[in-house]
């Protein structure tokens, strides 16, 4: 149509626009052509990488010797993990260049994937870093309607994290079987929701970590929205709400409504709040990510659910629990919601279903890389993320989680690496994983697109709960709401539920 | 019979216009350049606003023409609205804090003759520290409910600790406390320079007429330092009204949406959220709400001032 313009060719125009005025206003008569042509083309090859700040001068030191070996030069761009995002997406959707290898989210795929901003690996690739030997929940991150367009880095999900030796100490766990009429298990921590509402319960309001002042608390959760609210409510709430027949969470797959308002989340959230105002830290309604981690760290709370707590629940200078923690799947529930029915089916066995919260940092390789630089750039993330090479960051005190099967059995490198995990919380911490990345009821995080725009819409429902601003169903009707408007505007519910589809793997 | 003088242009007449014509001449390049980065993005938003432009969405889609549909939502959102009234309680509750305490210091400061430039310099601080910074050291650090300072001491003295972040009144209370600790030095500083462009002999020539020094202040310092004071007040309120970097850090508009801001609100949705035309529309709502309350302040206080 004639009045019409597609959204790049609309952004586009207005930075042309503006940058050629800009020129006409600025611009010095043009350099005459030169041979400096001839001496570019003998310069060394740059490979740029964009990237975290902290995560990407490990990759740098790591990848250094081999740049160096190779006669290459690397530029590597650090940003903010907020400020990297919104940098890849917008390069993406203006179409401009950011960087040769780029570091992203996994559940901002949708978008860049669609956006044809990123090459596919080469089938090469695939096979110099064993692809086959990836957890097929991390796979799922990298793919894009069956193929492959980045390659594995972080296997980001969400670990349940405990007190081990409170809950093998028999003095405490006689007065807790005396309270719930249950034993504590050092071994698996919570099983269900419920006991770790009890463990919450029961751990608040008494002396248990022995410092003289009553600080101690039952359980610490991120809960600060525009923080990472989204990944502390979900994983509070996939138990209940994601039904081991249906594939869909957040969306039906079959209509694009959100079912963010259904009893399912609203059990979740309405225990969520009861937690986190009466046995979590003052200020438990408002804890960022940092909060909470610190708070387990700092031995005040019987536990947790988190990312890497393990690698600052290693360091002396960041942890008083070093040693003494468990790590266990996400707590699942006997009761859960079946969207199709509308009724909650009973399991004799609690149903699980981990969170993929975030879904792990990834490495990909943009469609705009140089022809010249193409053989650096594929032998560079080949480099990186080969097995040796996973192995060597997972094991280290970078953040990264593991993700490969390999990773899964190397106990001794986590229990006596870098990590210095112990064998014991090493085996947790591997099973945990494992069983999470491997899990079939394991829920994906949102990655369809506009996910941010959705990540803000629950944060804010969310958050008016817990501040008691709203009753936990009308905040969750907002969300819904709100969910079904943002469909509305990126393509029409429909449209959202083919793609949140895909972001599966249907 | 007289006859009226002729009027012919002189010399320095014509050095003027050739005077005035260079001016402009060498002003062009710099007018040009901000004319450009000013109005392509001004030009720029206003188009957005009437379009269906969204960065993120995925598919064939064409961005159209929607009319006014972005201002309608924007008139029927509850949740914009609440954004727009946290941000007039904010501006309500630091600027006058900000002036109160900022002309009491200047007052006190204008008064002693030992150590006034430490004091200026010392004043000067808080300015060149990063909101960011303020708000997380001032901010989460001191405020922060489990283990901060200021729950610590009130503990101490028997009191229950305060809920800052988590109580909707007490996280408004605690991001003004940091706003005007931060901004009361821009006031001091302001009022002191007006302070002292007061000429001493006004009041010495007061005081023998037999005015206290309460009339002194009133009929004297007050007029003179007015239109500082009106131009320092109109910086401070502008800013108020776009406060944004201190509600990221310290309760990322939470909780609930009880310290959410205009302008935090536009940043989510255009700029992380890609809706590109329903957050120019909150741009633009902001912008003429601003122009509107600039334009009438200056007005009004020109008009107070006896200019008009």
């Amino acid at each position: 149509m004639a009045n019409k313009v597609s959204r790049r060719q609309f952004l586009r125009l207005a930075g042309g626009a503006a940058g050629a005025m800009a020129l006409a206003a600025c611009a010095a008569p043009a350099a005459p052509a030169s041979s400096g042509d001839e001496a570019m083309s003998q310069e060394k090859i740059v490979i740029r990488y964009a990237g975290l700040d902290g995560m990407g001068a490990r990759v740098e030191a790591f990848m250094l010797p081999w740049v160096e070996e190779n006669g290459y030069e690397l530029e590597r761009g650090a940003f903010g993990q907020q400020e990297l995002t919104d940098k890849i997406m917008q390069s993406v959707a203006t179409d401009t260049y950011l960087a040769d290898i780029f570091q992203f989210p996994s559940n901002a795929r949708a978008d860049v994937i669609n956006a044809g901003a990123l090459q596919e690996i080469p089938t090469e690739v695939l096979e110099a870093i064993d692809f086959d030997d990836v957890l097929p929940g991390i796979v799922n991150t990298l793919s894009w309607e069956g193929k492959i367009y980045a390659l594995p880095y972080d296997g980001d999900i969400h670990y349940y994290s405990f007190r081990k030796d409170l809950f093998a100490n028999e003095d405490i766990n006689s007065r807790f079987k005396d309270s719930f009429g249950y034993d504590l298990s050092p071994d698996t921590g919570a099983v269900t929701w419920d006991q770790w509402r009890n463990i919450c319960e029961f751990f608040t309001g008494w002396d248990w970590n022995e410092n003289g002042e009553e600080d101690d608390f039952g359980a610490a959760c991120m809960t600060k929205r525009g923080d990472t609210l989204w990944w502390g409510f979900n994983s509070r709430a996939t138990a209940y709400a994601k039904h081991p027949d249906d594939d869909a969470y957040f969306i039906d797959l079959d209509t694009g409504e959100a079912r963010l308002n259904n009893p399912g989340f609203v059990r979740a959230l309405t225990e969520w709040v009861e937690e986190m105002q009466n046995w979590a830290p003052p200020g438990g309604t408002n804890f960022t990510y940092g909060d909470s981690l610190n708070a387990m760290n700092g031995g005040r709370v019987a536990q947790t659910y988190n990312w890497d707590a393990v690698t600052s629940a290693t360091s002396p200078e960041t942890s008083v629990i070093q040693g003494l923690q468990g790590y266990n799947i996400l707590p699942g529930s006997h009761e859960v919601f079946n969207s199709k029915s509308g009724e909650w089916d009973y399991f004799d066995i609690p149903s699980h279903a981990p969170f993929h919260a975030f879904g792990g940092w990834v490495i990909a390789v943009s469609a705009q890389v140089d022809d010249l630089a193409y053989d650096a750039v594929w032998g560079f993330v080949t480099h990186l993320t080969k097995p040796e090479s996973g192995l060597a960051f997972v094991t280290d005190l970078t953040g990264a989680s593991p993700y490969r099967f390999s990773q899964m059995e190397a106990v001794e490198e986590f229990a006596t690496g870098p990590l210095q995990l112990g064998e014991e919380v090493a085996m947790d911490y591997l099973n945990a994983a494992r069983e999470t990345l491997d899990h079939p009821n394991a829920v994906t995080d949102q990655a369809f697109g506009g996910w941010v725009q959705y990540r803000d819409a629950l944060e804010l429902g969310v958050s008016k709960a817990l501040a008691n601003e709203l009753p936990p169903q009308d905040a969750l009707d907002e969300v819904a709401a709100a969910f079904n408007e943002i469909s509305e505007r990126m393509g029409g519910l429909q449209h959202q539920a083919e793609l949140y589809a895909r972001t599966l793997g249907k | 019979m007289a006859t009226e003088p002729q009027i012919y242009p002189s010399k320095r007449f014509r050095f003027e216009i050739k005077d005035n014509l260079w001016k402009w001449i060498f002003l062009l390049p710099a007018v040009a350049i901000i004319l450009i980065l000013l109005a392509v993005p001004v030009v720029w938003t206003l188009y957005a606003a009437f379009t269906d432009l969204h960065l993120y969405r995925i598919g064939d889609f064409e961005t159209e023409f929607v009319g006014l549909a972005n201002f309608e939502k924007l008139m029927s959102n509850r949740s914009f609205w609440r954004t727009a009234r946290n941000t007039v309680v904010f501006m309500l509750g630091v600027v006058p804090a900000q002036l109160i305490i900022g002309l009491t210091v200047a007052l006190a400061l204008n008064n002693i003759t030992r150590g006034q430039k430490l004091f200026r310099t010392w004043f000067l601080m808080p300015l060149m520290v990063s909101p960011v910074v303020v708000s997380f050291i001032v901010g989460r650090m001191l405020f922060q409910e489990d283990i901060g300072p200021i729950n610590d001491i009130l503990r101490n003295l028997g009191f229950e600790g305060v809920p800052w972040l988590t109580s909707p009144t007490w996280a408004m209370v605690a991001l003004m406390a940091i706003d005007v600790w931060q901004w009361s030095s821009f006031m001091i500083l302001m009022l002191l320079a007006a302070l002292q462009g007061v000429p001493p002999d006004l009041h010495e020539a007061a005081r023998v007429d037999g005015a206290n020094q309460l009339q002194s202040f009133w009929r004297i310092t007050v007029p003179l330092i007015m239109p500082i004071t009106m131009t320092a007040l109109l910086i401070r309120i502008i800013d108020a009204f776009k406060v944004v970097e201190i509600i990221m850090v310290l309760t990322g508009g939470g909780p609930g949406q009880a310290t959410e801001s205009v302008t935090l609100a536009i940043y989510r949705t255009g700029v992380k959220g890609g809706d590109l035309a329903f957050g120019s529309s909150q741009a633009y709502f902001l912008l003429i709400v601003l122009m509107i309350f600039g334009g009438a302040y200056l007005v009004l206080t020109r008009r107070a001032m006896g200019k008009d």
